[in-house]
């Protein structure tokens, strides 16, 4: 590729001042000014373009030719991108031999003129325009239509044109929104050569690139604006013949090989190779929130060549390289290629690439090279290829039905066309011919006119208004979606929005949800909620109102320190008085804290006794003397609203402590905390940025991971402010020892950088401190740090026993909770035996002895500042963190307390971390840099050895702390979870996230339950994965556990993916199992595994809900695309079918108005299939009587309007405002939502029942007055007329009326003022056109006699009483079918139709809902004003109803969760199987208890006894979290009882046996009052 | 009969208890019950009300086979029908003489008809006397179109006008190569029911009417709007013209001696040509609104020109009177009779269902997934096998 890389030309210069001059010029690109002063420079490689313009098309060839011979070498496996700036015709791609892709991007879906053919296509794609189409063309023939001519073409070209133009519109608006993007500018570099240099003006230059021609009319390219900026110093050695600038293009115009800028907070217009950043050290971030949803800032990184090399844009000149890259794919997270710069190889990961989608930030500007323009770009390879049109999988049920129509029309016509031949025949006969028929003696016989004739005739059986008038119905269903007031969101001011109507039936069929997590079921908002220190848990949760309360406070605090001591000791009145007075406080305010903890075991109110609830007396003795003037923490802190797990796990809040370590108490564990708080405003490579000049301390972060951001925000919280981030080290200003000290900035110096990796799944910060001691500080996913923590025999010897919540050992097949929970408690065990040896507080010495010097050495340096002054830990201390006399604790203690800890934040879904420090000698030191050294020049496996000799230093690690990090979840999201699973919805969640994020997740959205089987599917090969895949699905084909989860990576499932067969096991089991977690996936995977499971579960609707552009592909795929419109912009709302504010209103979209609009689309269109079957049998019924020959029994604008005026209102009424259940019924009872999934709406069974009772109907309807009217008596009778109009009136008139009472009242459920005034409506428009009719009709016509018919009938009672009892004998079966049907066997949604009705039953739905609201109110962020609207509705019915019986249900469950108990006993170990039992009860009440309970809790009196008191308990709890926690966690009583759930192992607990009385008295206490704060108190007391 | 008090009787107190206004059972219970009462309140009116209709049916069709002296009509041709009466007279009978029909001087050889009637009470006013047709199809879909509008209506239509038109194939006839218009064109017109009835019924015994005919007319029997689309014939050249092929009163077309008829003053053409919606249809014929019928012996002189047999339909005389729903029906009320039968059956097995087996109302077991849970938990063996699209509940 030399030849194109070094054609480089040097030719004369233009020398320029010594400044900088920034040049601006307006130029057509047609014509440059350059003419004048600069022209753009075309050199090329080959000196034969330069003369040969006219003749490119040969020079093109030649090039290709020159491509071509070299393909061989290329063999398409990369692609060659020589970086030279003097190119001026585009690159051309090897394998076309044509340029490459143009960068401009469509996602329009037609052309000018592809259009019409492809919307024609689709047009006719639908089954009925065909059939419509065809039924025109028969029509148009005169002599066979027994109808109008255009009646069929004339509607069908209006609707048909109606839906074109809508389709043509929406594309015109992708369009211009393509057009906006392609039209961005951008800064391209381009050189160009003096004017005095240039050649002539007939030679003027072109602008080299011919592949987007049109761009250059003058017309189209206005005026291009060139920023030149003409270099600072005047190159000194042979100067430059050309002016390199950069000069502003479209988007559109940029093309492979062109070298660009990009500046700060601007999108990057392709995939770029970075070559240069004005970011430190060639740095630079970006935002790929597009690309991957997540918003945190990415670090790209310049590879170090190039960075050097390319500073300026002159050197862009001189700079010759080559880019080998690979092919373009999918693949967002990894890159390969190199970089040639002359002989070197510099390797090119993903590290150096900015992808088209990204924005940069944080950074000046950066130059990059193109790789991938265009549809080449990873974010289009990502999006869907061919947007596929969403069509309703009703769709194809109609589709089904419109054939078997078709069918039927066919048969009809047919049997009446052999009917029409044989009658022909008999009465042919000479003898007995019917004369009267022929002229002269000879009958016509016209086969293919009575064929079509009967095809017209019986045409409209299909309405052809059928779409349209669905389209209208849809188009209000999604009105109502839009102005549901409790699907908008205030705080965004969004309401959901309906992007389309096509599918609105689908919202209530869906099966699968593909759900992303960020943005979607989290709020991406980390938060840093929690550390432990030493064993200690603390609480974070500073609102910044709280931080400066504590602020302000804290001098009163401090002063009243050390009374407040005298006070504990001495144990005054006034002490006294104060614990009293605290306790009520706690009663009152913490008192739903302390309701839930009634219930909790006394075991763990010993056990937790000697760590968090110490402190609540010491902070409440704090507050009391700190003064009643003022209130220095909100209440929100101790029971404060996110402070959910507070009421597991009573720990400190941090805003006691940070005012306590402010006070200059010493304690080791003050030492300790300072040292870890310091490690994490260390231990990241984040980036403050100031946001208000005016205050230094104002500052926010960027940082690789919003996690990272989390800690860093939680150090500054906490008193660590990380300040400022210089060349070679970090400014820390850290929290004062004592009140008087001012805060002072340190600085770090950053020796090493040791970057996080997926897998290495740490990072680690070498730091040279003030000090001048050089330590390590390593963060890490606590499975990574556990293992390099100093002394395994005393800490990782039980942890190795023990699985993380995450088993990164692929499929174990084991629930990883059960294995823990065994473990721990085999665990505690022996912890309690060690304890009771070592005898009491005292145990563990032993073992801390030896790591005393460790510790003491970190002690050492963190007081540091308090130089000569030993360690004297004061009473304080002793006092605030209970009894922990420093040593006196074993260091084993603190490893089991510290897991512990991490597990429960674990299980409540924080994201844990662990740090871990080292202080290294400099020796030590010095000799690992070399090796790092070494490793980082290595050009073989780099990143290997690098991690290699990482992990060297990464050993033998102190402990520092462990932190908890929630990832927000929004509101509501677990609860509208555990709905859609007792909706039969299997929820998928597709993120871009880590594993353990996801898992967390899981967790903490109850995706994953306790007692899920976690099925983690790890593998490399498909050989592999194969065999994995059929373990885990005969396993979970036993249904030995109650709840399967299924997790994948992206890169298990890019193995998986390549083989049909794989993926097929992997849907296969991913359907079977309960959930699915797929991590770390791009955005084409997502829409890779939609696609799949809508492959292979080709009747189940699947839905897709995300917010960001990395969700678009998967929210096109699959059958419901719903977008959340938060904060990462619109794209996947706009890309979506329906758009909503927040997760949780999925509940009431898919419940509410997807059933609605599921059961209301059903019955319009059974409705509709089922008015025209019964009309136009009529018409083929007639035909017994027309000797087969087609004539209409109704006058043709009579039979045209059918469809229109005299049927239509009350189907689209139906269709429109049906309601089958109540709002509030659907919301409270999910499992009625299996009503769409299982197509009881709609389905070729209930299409038969309804099609049984057209025929039935169409007999009956035209039978009993034909044959009342004499059609087959032998002596006839007279009514008031006897022609072919007045039989049809008679027949069409009581059609009317028993259609349109089937629809609006057998069908509907939901009777409405509507219902009434359109059925009205349509009988009077009947009636009332007939009166016109017969007084208005023309006088001469054939066939139909109409004048004055109506009125003359109308005065004929026999006439009325035909017609009436025709509709009786019509209808009554119809109404006895469903009697039947309803009384003998019920459907889900009469019974509940029933219980609506029932007064009782909405009575204690109304108590349910107020309990519910208590309890729920905040968690589903549901108004006061909704919870009454719910009451008054029920109130409603319950005025409209007396008393009636309900029965019980609770036998029947009691009986199933025995006999599943009994199927359970058959496990081997006790403790397995208790565990087991435990799991299942969980589960029992989790499935029933959650799902029918309530329905029983509902509607069963006895049972709902129960329900309500423990609702009422439950209640207390006002929190969300709390609320999330309960029903998760306790969703059992019998839970608490053994409380598996979060075991303190035992080694502090106090033994019975070893209880003081006055413990025991305390105990007692506690016991008694229920209130475990007292007890603490007591104790307190007592020391 | 309110429907009211009997609902609320204990047994059926449940469902009283119902909201009015939504789909329920129950109300159509009740519904059910008020159809029965108020379908046997019908029932009796519509019996009752079928009494003053009196009817007399005759077919003649076999006429011309009874020879010239009276014979009794066969059982099954006739059907007599009077109220207020226990006898329905002496069977009627018929016989017929050869004779002649004539017609714009020019006559043919015809079969009169004498068709003797007995009516043992007097016929109340208006009398109506009808044909009735059997087999045949007026409706039939070529037939029913078969004729040009304007044509009728007086407009002077020329042959290749209506040639292709919907009078085809009976528009116009080819002569020695020339087309001439059919006036009135199409099959209708040409099928026109010739036989005709004498517009006086004669008393055949002095007793009878004290021995005075009752006299019928044939004018103000078309219906008023059918008389509009008619005009007098617009041609003026009246061998430019051609009379239906079946029309045997222009044995030799059209002339000044045998004009065309005036179609709007020809109200037997009106009536036929509005065409009957079934096979089996009566026309309007006579009709007498001024005098009752005495009871007494008539007899009725038709003129048999029609020919029914060769496509195997019946031609009958009708003579009717009409009560206040119009003629006589028997067939509404049997519809009645068996809706308000169905109606009590129905509601006394629904009944009897009730007590016998009651369902509560709203009974959870009732409940899908409760009873597919019962079912997997008897099927434990393959409880995820089963668990596809469906949704969990088939699992749970």
């Amino acid at each position: 590729m030399g030849a194109n890389s070094t054609a480089m030309e040097l030719g004369s210069v233009q020398q320029d001042s010594g400044r900088s001059v920034a040049v601006v010029v307006s130029a057509s690109m047609e014509e440059p000014p350059g003419s004048a002063a600069l022209v753009p420079r075309r050199d090329s490689e080959s000196t034969e373009s330069k003369s040969a313009h006219p003749h490119r098309a040969g020079w093109l060839t030649m090039l290709i030719n020159r491509f071509r011979g070299r393909r061989g070498l290329v063999a398409s496996k990369t692609r060659v991108i020589p970086i030279s700036p003097s190119r001026t015709t585009p690159l051309i791609q090897p394998e076309t031999g044509k340029p490459y892709v143009s960068n401009a991007v469509t996602t329009a879906r037609y052309t000018i003129w592809d259009f019409l053919p492809k919307q024609l296509y689709a047009q006719f794609s639908k089954i009925a325009n065909v059939y419509f189409l065809f039924v025109a063309s028969l029509q148009m023939v005169p002599s066979w239509s027994p109808t109008g001519q255009y009646t069929t073409l004339v509607p069908l070209l209006v609707f048909l044109s109606i839906a074109i133009a809508h389709e043509g519109y929406d594309d015109y608006r992708r369009h211009r929104q393509d057009n906006v993007e392609n039209n961005q500018q951008t800064n391209v570099f381009r050189r160009y050569r003096n004017a005095t240099n240039s050649i002539s003006s007939q030679d003027r230059p072109q602008p080299h690139r011919p592949i987007s021609p049109h761009s250059f009319d003058t017309s189209s390219t206005p005026v291009a604006e060139l920023s030149i900026t003409i270099p600072l110093t005047p190159t000194m050695h042979s100067p430059t013949p050309t002016l390199p600038v950069f000069q502003k293009i479209k988007w559109k115009d940029v093309t492979v090989g062109d070298i660009l800028r990009v500046d700060q907070n601007d999108w990057v217009p392709a995939d770029l190779v970075l070559l240069h950043s004005a970011g430190s050290e060639g740095g630079c971030y970006v935002e790929t929130a597009a690309l991957d949803g997540e918003t945190n800032l990415k670090q790209r990184q310049a590879l170090k060549a190039t960075n050097d090399i390319i500073r300026t844009p002159e050197d862009i000149i001189s700079f010759s390289g080559c880019a080998h890259t690979e092919q373009p794919n999918q693949d967002l997270y990894n890159f390969e290629g190199y970089m040639e710069i002359g002989r070197e190889k510099n390797p090119l990961s993903i590290n150096q690439i900015l992808l088209r989608g990204t924005i940069l930030r944080n950074t000046p500007c950066i130059y990059g090279v193109v790789v991938f323009s265009g549809e080449d770009t990873k974010i289009r390879q990502n999006g869907s290829k061919n947007v596929r049109t969403k069509a309703p999988s009703m769709q194809r049920l109609i589709n089904k039905v419109i054939i078997v129509i078709f069918s039927l029309v066919i048969f009809l016509s047919a049997l009446c066309t052999v009917l029409s031949a044989v009658w022909n025949n008999r009465n042919n006969k000479p003898g007995l011919q019917a004369w009267y028929l022929t002229a002269r003696g000879v009958m016509r016989s016209d086969t293919a006119s009575v064929l079509f004739g009967y095809i017209v005739l019986f045409n409209t059986m299909i309405p052809i208004s059928l779409y349209v008038t669905m389209e209208l119905v849809k188009l209000l269903q999604a009105y109502f979606i839009h102005h549901d007031i409790e699907m908008y969101d205030p705080v965004t001011d969004t309401p959901a929005e309906a992007r389309t109507t096509v599918i609105n039936e689908e919202l209530g069929q869906v099966s699968y949800l593909f759900s992303d997590k960020t943005g979607t079921l989290t709020e991406n908002i980390m938060i840093f909620r929690k550390f432990c220190v030493a064993g200690f848990s603390f609480n974070h949760d500073l609102d910044p109102e709280s931080i400066n309360a504590a602020k302000l406070s804290h001098e009163n605090q401090t002063t009243h320190t050390s009374e407040g001591h005298d006070h504990r000791m001495d144990s005054t009145p006034e002490g006294e008085a104060a614990t009293r007075l605290r306790r009520n406080k706690c009663k009152s305010k913490a008192g739903k804290v302390v309701g839930k903890l009634r219930r909790s075991s006394q075991r763990r109110h010993g056990n937790r006794s000697n760590t968090g609830y110490q402190s609540l007396d010491g902070k409440g003795i704090l507050e009391m003397e700190s003064g009643d003037n003022s209130e220095p923490f909100p209440e929100s802190v101790h029971v404060g609203k996110h402070s959910y797990l507070e009421t597991i796990v009573p720990c400190t809040p941090t805003s006691d402590l940070v005012p306590f370590l402010q006070t200059g108490v010493r304690h080791h564990m003050t030492e300790r905390i300072r040292f870890f708080l310091l490690a994490m405003a260390l231990c990241h490579d984040a980036v403050p940025e100031l946001v208000d000049e005016s205050d230094p301390l104002n500052l926010k972060y960027q940082a690789a991971s919003p996690d990272e951001n989390a800690l860093v925000a939680g150090a500054k919280e906490l008193g660590y402010i990380f300040t400022e981030r210089g060349r070679g080290g970090i400014q820390v200003q850290s929290l004062t020892t004592s009140p008087s000290e001012v805060p002072k900035n340190e600085f770090y110096e950053v020796l090493n950088v040791l970057e996080f990796s997926s897998k290495r799944k740490r990072m680690s910060v070498i730091y040279r401190m003030p000090d001048r001691r050089i330590c390590m500080f390593t963060k890490g996913a606590d499975s990574i740090i556990l293992e390099r923590v100093r002394d395994p025999k005393t800490g990782y010897d039980d942890f190795s026993a023990m699985d993380s919540p995450v088993s990164p050992h692929g499929y174990d097949g084991m629930d990883p909770l059960e294995s823990l929970e065994y473990s721990k408690s085999t665990k505690s065990h022996r912890h309690t035996a060690d304890r009771s040896s070592a005898s009491g507080a005292d145990a563990g010495v032993g073992h801390g002895d030896m790591n005393r010097r460790e510790r003491q050495h970190t002690l050492d340096y963190v007081k540091e500042d308090g130089v000569d002054q030993p360690l004297v830990e004061d009473d304080m201390g002793a006092y605030f963190f209970g009894q922990t006399p420093g040593g006196a604790q074993s260091e084993i203690w603190e490893y089991h307390q510290t897991m512990d800890h991490i597990q429960e934040y674990a299980t409540t879904g924080l994201r844990t971390l662990l740090y871990g420090h080292r202080f290294l000698s400099e020796e030590e030191y010095k000799e690992w840099s070399k090796q790092y050294a070494d490793a980082q020049s290595a050009l073989e496996g780099r990143q290997e050895k690098l991690e290699q000799v990482a992990d060297l230093l990464e050993q033998n690690l102190d402990m520092t702390g462990a932190t908890a990090i929630e990832d927000k979840l929004q509101v509501g999201v677990p609860e509208a979870i555990d709905k859609l699973r007792r909706a039969g919805i299997r929820l998928w969640m597709l993120t871009g996230d880590k594993r353990e994020t996801a898992i967390n997740i899981g967790y903490s959205c109850r995706l994953i339950k306790n007692y899920s089987s976690t099925i983690i599917l790890d593998v490399p090969t498909q050989a592999q994965a194969h065999k994995e895949l059929n373990n885990a699905i005969k396993d979970v084909s036993k249904g030995k556990s109650q709840h399967v989860v299924v997790v994948i990576d992206g890169a298990t499932l890019s193995v998986v993916e390549q083989s049909p067969e794989l993926m097929d096991l992997f849907v296969d089991l991913g359907i079977r199992a309960d959930s699915v977690i797929c991590c770390r996936v791009s955005p084409a995977q997502k829409a890779i595994v939609v696609k799949t499971v809508r492959a292979r579960c080709k009747h189940a609707v699947t839905l897709a809900i995300g917010d960001g552009a990395n969700d678009i592909a998967m929210i096109q795929e699959a059958n419901v695309g719903i977008g959340i419109t938060g904060k990462e912009g619109l794209q996947a709302a706009r890309s979506s079918d329906y758009s909503i504010a927040q997760f949780r209103f999925l509940e009431r979209l898919l419940f509410v108005h997807g059933r609605w609009s599921y059961v209301r689309v059903s019955k319009f269109v059974l409705g509709t299939f089922y008015k025209c079957a019964t009309f136009y049998l009529t018409q083929g019924l007639f035909q017994l009587f027309t000797g087969f020959s087609g004539t209409s029994l109704y006058e043709q604008w009579t039979l045209s309007f059918y469809n229109t005026l005299f049927s239509s209102l009350p189907v689209m009424v139906v269709g429109m405002f049906e309601q089958d259940l109540m709002a509030s019924t659907l919301l409270l009872v999910p499992e009625l939502y299996t009503f769409g999934q299982r197509d009881c709406g709609f389905s070729l069974a209930t299409y038969g029942t309804w099609m049984a009772a057209a025929v039935y109907q169409a007999i009956a309807t035209s039978m009993i007055p034909l044959w009342i009217a004499g059609a087959v008596a032998k002596f006839g009778v007279e009514p008031g007329d006897e022609t072919l109009f007045s039989m049809g009136l008679g027949v069409y008139t009581a059609i009317v009326l028993v259609v349109t009472f089937k629809i609006a009242y057998l069908e509907t459920h939901n009777w409405s003022i509507v219902t009434h005034i359109t059925s009205f409506l349509t009988l009077v428009s009947w009636f009332s056109y007939n009166t016109f009719y017969s007084f208005f009709y023309p006088i001469p016509t054939a066939g139909y006699h109409v004048r004055g018919v109506f009125q003359t009938l109308a005065g004929h009672l026999s006439f009325w009483l035909t017609i009436i009892v025709s509709f009786m004998i019509a209808i009554i079966p119809n109404l006895m079918a469903k009697m039947i049907k309803s009384q003998m066997f019920p459907s889900d949604v009469d019974i509940y139709q029933e219980l609506e009705k029932d007064p009782k039953a909405v009575q204690r739905w109304q108590e349910w809902e107020e309990e519910l609201g208590n309890q729920g109110a905040e968690a589903e962020g549901v108004t006061g004003s909704k919870i009454q609207r719910r009451l008054s509705i029920a109130a409603s019915i319950v005025s409209r109803n007396s008393s009636r019986q309900a029965p019980s249900v609770l036998s029947s469950r009691q009986g199933r969760s025995k006999s599943r108990h009994l199927r359970d006993g058959t496990i081997k170990s006790d403790q397995a199987s208790s565990m087991r039992r435990r799991s299942h009860e969980v589960a029992e009440r989790d499935r029933f208890g959650e799902g029918q309970d309530r329905v029983g809790d509902l509607f069963a009196e006895g049972v709902h006894r129960r329900g309500t008191s423990e609702q009422q308990r439950r209640s207390l709890s006002g929190h969300r979290f709390n609320q999330s926690y309960n029903n998760n966690a306790m969703s059992g009583a019998p839970r608490s009882a053994t409380q598996p759930s979060f075991p303190r192992s035992a080694p502090f607990a106090m033994p019975e046996t070893n209880v003081s009385p006055v413990n025991m008295l305390g105990l007692r206490r506690a016991s008694s009052t229920g209130n475990p704060v007292d007890h603490h108190l007591a104790r307190a007391r007592d020391l | 009969m309110s429907s009211e008090t009997k609902s609320r009787k204990p047994a059926r107190k449940m469902r009283t208890q119902r909201p009015p206004t939504a789909w329920d059972i129950d109300a159509d219970e009740k519904r059910n019950d008020d159809g029965d009462n108020w379908a046997v309140l019908l029932l009796t009116k519509i019996f009752t009300s079928q009494r003053p209709v009196a009817e007399l049916v005759i077919d003649y069709t076999n006429c011309d086979k009874a020879g010239p002296t009276f014979v009794r009509i066969p059982e099954n041709s006739y059907s007599v029908n009077f109220p207020n009466s226990d006898s329905n007279g002496e069977p009627p009978e018929y016989k017929a003489i050869w004779g002649v029909g004539s017609a714009n001087n020019i006559t043919w050889p015809t079969t009169k008809c004498t068709v003797k009637i007995n009516l043992p009470v007097k016929l109340i006013k208006p009398v109506f006397v009808y044909y009735r047709l059997t087999n045949f199809y007026q409706n039939h879909r070529r037939y029913v179109k078969s004729l040009d509008a304007k044509q009728l209506s007086g407009v002077a239509r020329d042959a290749s006008e209506l040639k292709g038109g919907s009078c085809d194939p009976l528009a116009t006839v080819l002569e020695n190569g020339v087309l001439y218009p059919i006036y009135p064109c199409g099959l209708i017109a040409n099928s026109i029911f010739n036989d005709t009835f004498s517009l006086f019924l004669n008393p055949l015994e002095s007793t009878t009417n004290n021995n005075k005919s009752y006299i019928l007319t044939d004018t103000g029997i078309s219906w008023k709007s059918d008389m509009r689309k008619y005009g007098s014939p617009g041609y003026t050249n009246l061998s430019a013209i051609r009379p239906p092929p079946n029309w045997k009163k222009f044995p030799n077309g059209y002339s000044e001696d045998s004009p065309p008829m005036d179609l709007s003053k020809d109200e037997h053409f009106q009536v036929w040509m509005r065409t009957a919606g079934l096979p089996n249809f009566r026309k309007l014929y006579s009709k007498n609104e001024q005098d009752d019928l005495q009871s007494g012996t008539y007899t009725i002189d038709i003129d048999m020109n029609y020919n029914v047999t060769s496509y195997g339909g019946t031609k009958s005389i009708v003579i009717s009177t009409v009560s206040f729903i119009g003629g006589r029906n028997p067939f509404l009320g049997i519809a009645y009779v068996v809706v308000g039968v169905l109606c009590v059956v129905l509601g006394l097995l629904f009944t009897a269902r009730h007590l016998y087996k009651p369902r509560r109302l709203g009974d959870h077991t009732y409940l899908s997934w409760n009873q597919n849970a019962a079912a997997s938990n008897a099927a434990t063996a393959h409880p995820a096998t089963s668990a596809t699209a469906t949704g969990a509940s088939v699992r749970y």
